[in-house]
């Protein structure tokens, strides 16, 4: 056996077993095509080498005759092999680039039909080539149909001729973006406000062939802004009107003071007790009245507490309607949420509301009155925070709001009535408003209106009630009493004394400190202090429990304001005090208060 | 001396070899193949020279590089039809 002949069994063995390979494959990174082209190459030198064992192994030289063609079959077959290869890898580039494309395609799909802007894509003869839902939502349409039509049959007002000052056409014409703020109409006829920004489309030559048209609602934007402006005018308005009530409380202090230290002289069935006794009713109406204007007033926070307002909603509304032909409904849920609420301001609230009411109805009507819980507020309301509120309807059949007043009810002094003040909604609003709560109003004219007061929930458990009775408390001890207004210290002075406490008046928060430590020093204390908030030119009563704290930390003082929506009068605890005063005093709860600190003054 | 078809083949060869070097960047690495490839053309080389010089001398080449080209033939067979190894289609 020579070596040539091992040599073409060896050739042959491989290439059998090769054949045998492909035959077998199934793996598809390779095709069949390249796979046919392979195994045909190969098959040939398997025959050649076939041929030559034959002729080397001396059984036959027959097929030597065919080997010089089988040899010249291998190289088409190899090349066509090749070119499988690469065709097929032409193709996977292909399909790749393809797969691309289509994820790109994908993605910007995504976001155009995401987008919660109206995308549109608008030729030069205002052909709809390509929109998205955004677009169709914003106008009440099927985006789909509109595709193909022309944009100012389908988004604007002006359905036969293109719109006098497109902004499209401004773009193609200037070749830079156009921004326009303008109404638009919906499909139901709504009028809604939007923003339109337009980008030119060129081609290649720079020549304008179209126009892209970007669109954003701005109605929750828009009724935001009024709510701002809304807010300024209120605030400018309070700073003013804070001023004036805090000097016009002070003075009611005084009347008032006088008007129960005559009353304490008299008889109850005196006849002048009866006329004081109206007298001082006129004062607290008064203060009822400076109450509303300091609602106004700049940084004022309610004297807020956790409750329910279940109760205080139907007293109120019973309250104005006693006496009228008007029916009531209520329709208020057993298991209403609890707010943390100043319940003097929001019984103002449904006061003025009911007010308004009861004054569309003349001839009679009916008032529904609704409260329910609402979870998740903030979903239908975008205006609201976060969070749970209590809903507050009040609706009635009288003669309702003209549609344009709407925006303009809770301005102040904005009134359709002859003898109106204009501060009825102003205050509710304010009052809504610094609650944390959104208060708006809907009507048709003819079928009445509704009021819609949203609320949040308070985290905190209902307050305990006080019970506090309107009585006189009697009590002992020393009182020092710090206002700057002589009349106030004179009354309060005649009234504390009248109830058994020994009282030492002073104008300042530097003389009240001066009176304190002379006190300390004799050994004759000073029970309680009573801090007049704002001393003009000198020392308030901030600065002054700052300093009586350090001579004394156990110091119980009261603060006492006109400003009753000053933040320290709400948290009068956190700046110090052990109690709260707001002028014009009811001397009957400053009595309970007094009392209520030397009990706990004894017992401690 | 010179046979025809031996000769057609060498010179089909030689275009299939520079068809080969052209498009090689584009082609996937399947390079045991290409080595069998390159071993059938050493032997058609040597086919062609047999005839001229050391006939057996050439002669025994010939055969060797058509075992050399079944060898590995075989192996790239195995290799890139068979192994569950990483696919070979990834071009240079």
């Amino acid at each position: 056996m020579n070596i040539i002949f091992i040599f073409d069994l060896i050739a042959s063995l491989c290439f059998l077993f090769a054949l045998v390979i492909i035959f077998f494959s199934k793996k598809k990174s390779i095709d069949n095509s390249s796979k046919s082209f392979i195994a045909l190459a190969i098959g040939t030198y398997f025959l050649v080498g076939l041929s030559n064992i034959l002729e080397h192994g001396n059984i036959t030289d027959y097929f030597d005759l065919y080997e010089d063609y089988l040899e010249i079959l291998f190289l088409p077959f190899f090349l066509f092999f090749i070119y499988s290869l690469l065709i097929r890898d032409e193709l996977n580039k292909r399909i790749k680039v393809e797969a691309t494309l289509k994820e790109r395609e994908g993605l910007y799909r995504t976001l155009v039909e995401n987008i919660n802007l109206g995308i549109t894509l608008i030729d030069k003869d205002y052909n709809i080539l390509m929109t998205n839902p955004a677009q169709g939502r914003l106008f009440g349409k099927n985006y789909k149909e509109t595709i193909g039509k022309k944009c100012f049959t389908e988004f604007s007002k002006n359905k036969k001729t293109a719109c006098s000052n497109c902004p499209g056409i401004e773009s193609m014409r200037t070749g830079k973006i156009c921004i326009t703020e303008k109404d638009a109409v919906r499909d139901d006829g709504s009028i809604i406000q939007i923003k339109v920004r337009t980008f030119p489309l060129l081609n290649n030559s720079k020549s304008p062939v179209g126009f892209i048209e970007v669109i954003e609602d701005l109605s929750d934007y828009k009724m935001m802004e009024e709510e701002l402006i809304k807010s300024r005018k209120l605030e400018s308005i309070g700073i003013l009107a804070g001023g004036i009530a805090h000097d016009f409380n002070n003075l009611l202090t005084a009347v008032i003071g006088n008007l129960s230290l005559a009353k304490m002289n008299l008889k109850i069935d005196d006849p002048l007790y009866q006329q004081l006794s109206e007298t001082e009713n006129a004062a607290y109406k008064a203060k009822d009245l400076t109450q509303q204007l300091l609602t106004f007033s700049k940084g004022g926070a309610p004297i807020k507490k956790t409750t329910t307002i279940s109760e205080l909603i139907v007293d109120s509304t019973n309250f104005i309607l006693h006496g009228t032909n008007i029916i009531s409904k209520f329709n208020i849920r057993k298991d209403l949420w609890a707010i943390d609420a100043d319940e003097g301001q929001i019984s103002q609230v449904i006061y003025n509301l009911v007010t308004n009411s009861k004054e569309a109805m003349p001839d009679g009507g009916l008032l529904t009155v609704t409260a329910e819980n609402i979870k998740d507020a903030h979903l239908s309301i975008p205006i609201l925070k976060e969070g749970d509120y209590i809903k507050i309807t009040v609706r009635d059949t009288g003669n309702g709001i003209l549609p344009a007043n709407i925006p303009k009810i809770f301005d102040p002094y904005f009134t359709t009535k002859g003898n109106g003040s204009g501060l009825g909604l102003a205050t509710a609003y304010s009052i809504i408003s610094k609650h944390g709560g959104y208060i708006t109003a809907g009507s048709e004219k003819g079928n009445g209106s509704v009021f819609y007061i949203y609320l949040p929930v308070s985290d905190k458990e209902i307050s305990a009630n006080n019970g506090v009775s309107e009585k006189f408390h009697r009590g002992s001890g020393r009182i020092m009493v710090m206002d700057d207004d002589g009349s106030i210290r004179k009354v309060v002075k005649h009234m504390l004394t009248k109830l058994g406490y020994d009282v030492i008046a002073v104008k300042s928060g530097e003389e009240a400190i001066g009176k304190y430590r002379e006190s300390l020093i004799n050994k004759e204390t000073i029970d309680i202090v009573i801090l007049d908030l704002t001393v003009p030119g000198g020392m308030g009563g901030l600065d002054t429990i700052v300093e009586l704290k350090k001579l004394n930390p156990h110091v119980k003082a009261i603060v006492s304001s006109g400003y009753s929506n000053d933040p320290v009068m709400s948290e009068y605890g956190k700046y110090g005090f052990c109690g709260v005063a707001p002028k014009p005093y009811r001397f009957e709860e400053l009595s309970i208060i007094l009392r209520k600190l030397l009990d706990m003054e004894k017992n401690e | 001396m010179f046979q025809e078809t031996e000769v057609i083949n060498l010179l089909m060869g030689f275009i299939s070899l520079a068809l080969f070097l052209v498009k090689r960047k584009n082609l996937p690495r399947l390079n045991l193949l290409y080595f069998g490839y390159f071993s059938i053309l050493c032997a058609l080389v040597f086919t062609v020279i047999e005839g001229v010089i050391f006939k057996d001398f050439f002669n025994l080449l010939e055969h060797m590089f058509y075992a050399i080209s079944g060898i590995f033939f075989a192996a790239g067979c195995y290799k890139y039809f068979l192994s569950t190894e990483k696919d070979p289609g990834k071009t240079e």
